[in-house]
């Protein structure tokens, strides 16, 4: 009874072994295959006897052809400033917000509270023309502040912030700095800001995924190319290349993909643990 | 009983003042998020409401046309045949995807297995990764003509090429596939997080009792994570009635509309046929198909604020 159990867990053991390692290359295939694709001519990439390597090995034409035929490099530069500005603003608003909400009872909480629970109610794709509108009319078609504005105050990101303050800021210690004579501002950026460093990090990397992979909002905005983010104009160069130059548009698949895949690869922890406690996105 | 007194003392109108204004930095220090929210969300949807009365074109007309817009909308064959597509996309995607997360999960939760933290960031890869480079990836591979997943079948199995985008029939299911691709390992590091929480006594009490591990997966993990395995239905369910990205970069809608979402028919009435009042129509409707299930979203989130 007992051998036959331990032969029977034995078996259910090497069966996930193998199903995790299916599960692996299921993952990465398409990773491998962007990658390698952005070395290949199309006549490689579309072909019955397809080879895993480029067979004129590893040359960087198609990226040259790339940077050559369209702005990319405007496009990286746009991505870059507008996921690292989002980033910190979210970061120091939700912190604001979170920490408020763990820690404080005052009169309407509550009532904001639910009210940031409303936002989870209107995404963007409900309001699409409005908003649209509202930008315009204010001068935000084909400024990059258009692409900024939206992303400061995440609801995702106060809910985030409120459970590591509520678990991680003791409010004996804050209790202590009172006493001491400290005012609230100064318990906020001496306290909790120091003390939150952890969760503020995972947040932000888990923001800064956020904005540069989003291409919905900069495709109706911007109407200029130059103005696109890197993920927005991959939908603008997939478009011209439905008909040949799949080369091109794969060295701008990776080139696009390669900030994410490396700060996942450094930030792996945080990242998990974000994406896992944080529910992810909006 | 001191939390009662203190609740009472801010009951009186005096006292509400006083708790005010001692609590002022408060109000201060959340005034940044709800200015922006009132800016950016309140606002555009009441005025959204508004629009969808009119029949905006985009440039110049705006006239107050009064309900015909969602009169139009209930008439509309495009309309209804995007609410159909999004309700089969959801079918094809939701049940699967919940239990292959499931199952993800129990596996990547097995004990001494090598390198389990490694297996955890690869599985979930593809959810980081933006929508757009996934969905060019797919289509070049499940091009008909040529494309790798054709090949391979015709080479292993000798199967004739398939149409996974250029035939009404399939359309849906590629964007499904693609999907569940995406998004199987998030949900399933969800779960596992719900899993972790199972106290060991219980794994070792169904040991003792020499439980195999397909009737312990039936009977223990399943009942226990149900609250894990609801907030995933409930979070997919909101996300592909959301979602516009898949479909927009992998079949842009087509063949012959097949794959057209209700997003992504907003979309296009409002960007490609100049429609925006008759488009703000489409979102309002939208709103309120999800409100019951954004409502449960949120109920979620205040639950969690109050244990």
């Amino acid at each position: 009874m007992n051998k036959n159990y331990k032969l029977r867990a034995n078996l259910v053991k090497l069966l996930s072994l193998v199903l995790l390692l299916v599960i692996i290359v299921i993952s990465c295939f398409p990773f491998v295959l962007m990658f390698f694709g952005s070395f290949k001519e199309d006549y490689e990439i579309f072909t019955l006897t397809p080879k895993l390597l480029p067979q004129n090995g590893f040359s960087l034409d198609k990226y040259r052809q790339l940077f050559a035929s369209w702005p990319f490099d405007k496009a990286m530069m746009n991505s870059i400033i507008v996921s690292v500005v989002t980033t910190a603003g979210a970061c120091f608003f939700c912190t604001l917000s979170g920490f408020t909400f763990a820690k404080y009872r005052f009169p309407g909480k509550n009532i904001l509270f639910i009210l940031v629970l409303a936002t989870l109610m209107l995404p963007l794709e409900t309001r699409l023309v409005p908003t649209y509108m509202l930008f315009r009319s204010i001068g935000g078609a084909d400024k990059l502040w258009s692409l900024i504005l939206p992303g400061l105050t995440p609801a995702f990101g106060v809910f985030m912030m409120r459970q590591f303050a509520s678990n991680g800021v003791p409010t004996e210690t804050m209790e202590a700095a009172r006493i001491e004579g400290a005012s609230e501002a100064r318990i906020l950026f001496r306290i909790a800001f120091p003390m939150l460093a952890p969760g503020i990090f995972s947040l932000a990397i888990l923001t800064f995924m956020n904005t540069w992979n989003d291409f919905l909002w900069p495709i109706i905005i911007m109407n200029r190319k130059e103005n696109l983010t890197v993920t927005a104009m991959l939908r603008s160069i997939g478009d011209v290349s439905m008909n040949g130059g799949y080369g091109i548009l794969l060295a701008a698949v990776t080139l696009s993909a390669l900030p994410i895949l490396v700060m996942y690869a450094v930030f792996n922890k945080q990242l998990v643990k974000g994406i896992v406690e944080g529910s992810g996105k909006e | 009983m001191n939390k009662r007194s203190e609740r009472s003392g801010v009951r009186s109108r005096a006292g509400i003042w006083t708790e005010i204004k001692r609590n002022k930095h408060c109000y201060v220090w959340l005034a940044p998020f709800f200015i922006l929210f009132v800016f950016l969300c309140l606002y555009p949807a009441c005025y959204g409401f508004y629009v969808s009365l009119t029949n905006y074109d985009g440039l110049a007309r705006m006239d107050f046309v009064g309900f015909s817009n969602y009169v139009k909308a209930f008439r509309d064959p495009k309309f209804y045949s995007s609410l159909w597509n999004t309700v089969v996309l959801w079918a094809l995607i939701v049940p699967a995807r919940t239990i292959l997360a499931l199952l993800f999960a129990v596996l990547l939760n097995s004990k001494r297995i090598l390198g389990r933290k490694v297996y955890q960031s690869i599985v979930l890869l593809p959810y980081i990764t933006a929508v757009a480079i996934v969905a060019i990836v797919f289509r070049i591979v499940l091009t008909t003509e040529g494309g790798l997943v054709n090949v391979l079948l015709g080479n292993l199995f000798g199967i004739d090429p398939i149409g996974w985008l250029d035939t009404t029939a399939l359309s849906k299911v590629s964007v499904a596939m693609m999907n569940i691709w995406r998004m199987t390992g998030y949900f399933a590091l969800v779960m596992l997080a719900g899993m972790q929480k199972i106290p060991q006594s219980v794994h070792e009490a169904a040991m003792l009792d020499g439980v195999g591990p397909v009737r312990k997966f039936f009977s223990i993990t399943v009942p226990l994570m149900m609250p894990e395995i609801f907030f995933v239905s409930l979070i997919s369910t909101i996300w592909i009635f959301q979602n516009v990205s898949d479909v927009m970069v992998l079949t842009q809608g087509g063949p012959i509309n097949s794959s057209t979402t209700l997003v992504y028919y907003l979309y296009q009435n409002a960007y490609e046929y100049g429609k925006m009042g008759y488009s703000a129509a489409l979102s309002f409707i939208l709103f309120v198909l999800l409100l019951a299930f954004s409502g449960l979203l949120a109920k979620h989130y205040y639950k969690d604020m109050e244990g």
